[in-house]
């Protein structure tokens, strides 16, 4: 089992021509533990019930990529920290009938990460209460549903340490994307107080990939405050990132500020520079 | 458990002819709103925004935000100069926590504006006035 330690972002998009020179770029901005994603889309909507699921029908879900970063590689980028890469599948699902998952769970649980974006809300009720996948993290696109979510779902997935992400990469570029995260945030904030939340690039553009210490501004940009005392991070469900020193480091400072419960920012605030 | 909470902007629109609709008021809040306040203030608003009642005759209108944002809205009202396309101006009247509120406001805010317009009316006409008004209200 893989840990995390220091800076993590959890969500590099990256096609596997140019996975090796994302990761060196990710790494070599301050980021020690990296998620590559894949994404697989079941595009069999609810209204074609009817129809009959041919086998052509079901995307392919393919093996986690393998990256492996020689030393020489690292020392030619500066990386001194030895980082950890961890494989990540993000699935988005319209219809919560469909065997889609059960057909291929045995593919999806070689993954260390397991992501969902429903975009209706009886599969995101799926999603939350759904046993035959362990899910990690829950990826909710404002543009696909719109701003109305069912709160009690939402909650529900707190209370089963599910995590909900806001990416940042989007934004940087598009208003609308902007706009639409934002929405997002406040959304989760007020329906528990932004309890599980962490924020990722989602990027798979080198120049848009920000600086793991400036976190900050991330936090800034969704605009949700923090209390002191109530950090979520201790109780991450992912074995991978649960005993990450800084979380311990953490629970005995009490500061204000106005952030977000994130993996990714975290350390940000107690380093000394 | 954490509760969303909203507040009822009670607003009067202006417009300089014809009536205002309700997506057009919608859309011109929101447009305020981006220009002083940029994507972060659309995003905030979002959530719990909409025009919830329009009184064509009065010009009065409900404008629901969640609670917090509703500064922001608040705020970007007097800057708006055009609802659909003609010049219109708004004014902020009242700020309630619930539409029953705003209603109770709504009520005296009207009955205010028509002892006002009694009083300028010439004897006659008013007497005329509050006749109609014995028969469709009863005797007070």
């Amino acid at each position: 089992m893989k840990l995390a330690r220091g800076f993590c972002d959890l969500n590099i998009s990256a096609t596997d021509t140019d996975l090796k020179k994302t990761l060196l770029k990710a790494l070599s901005l301050g980021y020690q533990t990296l998620a590559v994603n894949r994404e697989v889309t079941d595009t069999f909507a609810p209204h074609q019930k009817g129809k009959k699921r041919k086998k052509d029908d079901f995307p392919v879900v393919l093996p986690p990529p393998k990256v492996s970063l020689t030393k020489e590689e690292l020392d030619r980028h500066g990386i001194s920290r030895e980082p950890v890469i961890l494989t990540r599948i993000t699935i988005t699902y319209a219809d919560p009938g469909s065997a889609f998952l059960s057909k291929f769970r045995n593919n999806i649980k070689q993954y260390d990460i397991v992501a969902f974006t429903p975009t209706t809300d009886s599969a995101l009720k799926q999603t939350v209460s759904q046993t035959l996948v362990d899910v990690d993290i829950i990826a909710l696109g404002p543009e696909e549903r719109g701003t109305r979510f069912a709160r009690k779902l939402l909650r529900l997935a707190v209370e089963r340490n599910i995590y909900f992400e806001l990416s940042y990469g989007p934004c940087i570029t598009n208003s609308t994307r902007r706009q639409q995260t934002i929405t997002l945030a406040h959304i989760l904030h007020h329906s528990f107080r932004s309890a599980n939340i962490i924020i990722t690039s989602q990027t798979n553009s080198v120049l848009y990939h920000l600086r793991a210490r400036e976190g900050l501004s991330k936090d800034y940009l969704c605009g949700v405050q923090q209390t002191p005392n109530n950090l979520a991070l201790k109780k991450l469900p992912m074995p991978e990132v649960q005993d990450c020193p800084y979380l311990h480091f953490l629970e005995d400072r009490t500061w204000d500020l106005l952030a977000v419960r994130t993996l990714a920012w975290v350390p940000v605030l107690w380093t000394s520079e | 458990m954490v509760r969303f909470k909203r507040r009822y902007l009670v607003v009067e629109v202006v417009p300089e002819s014809g009536y205002i609709r309700m997506n057009t008021l919608h859309k011109a809040v929101l447009e305020a709103v981006k220009r002083l306040h940029g994507d972060f203030g659309v995003g905030a608003v979002i959530p719990g925004f909409g025009v919830k009642y329009i009184n064509p005759e009065t010009s009065l209108a409900f404008i629901s935000t969640g609670r917090g944002p509703h500064r922001l809205v608040a705020s970007a009202l007097p800057f708006i100069t055009e609802v659909g396309g003609r010049p219109a101006t708004v004014r902020s009247l009242h700020r309630a926590a619930s539409m029953r509120h705003g209603f109770i406001f709504l009520k005296k805010y009207n009955e205010e504006k028509l002892k006002q317009l009694e009083e300028q009316l010439p004897p006659r006409e008013r007497e005329q006035l509050q006749k109609e008004k014995r028969k469709t209200l009863g005797a007070r």
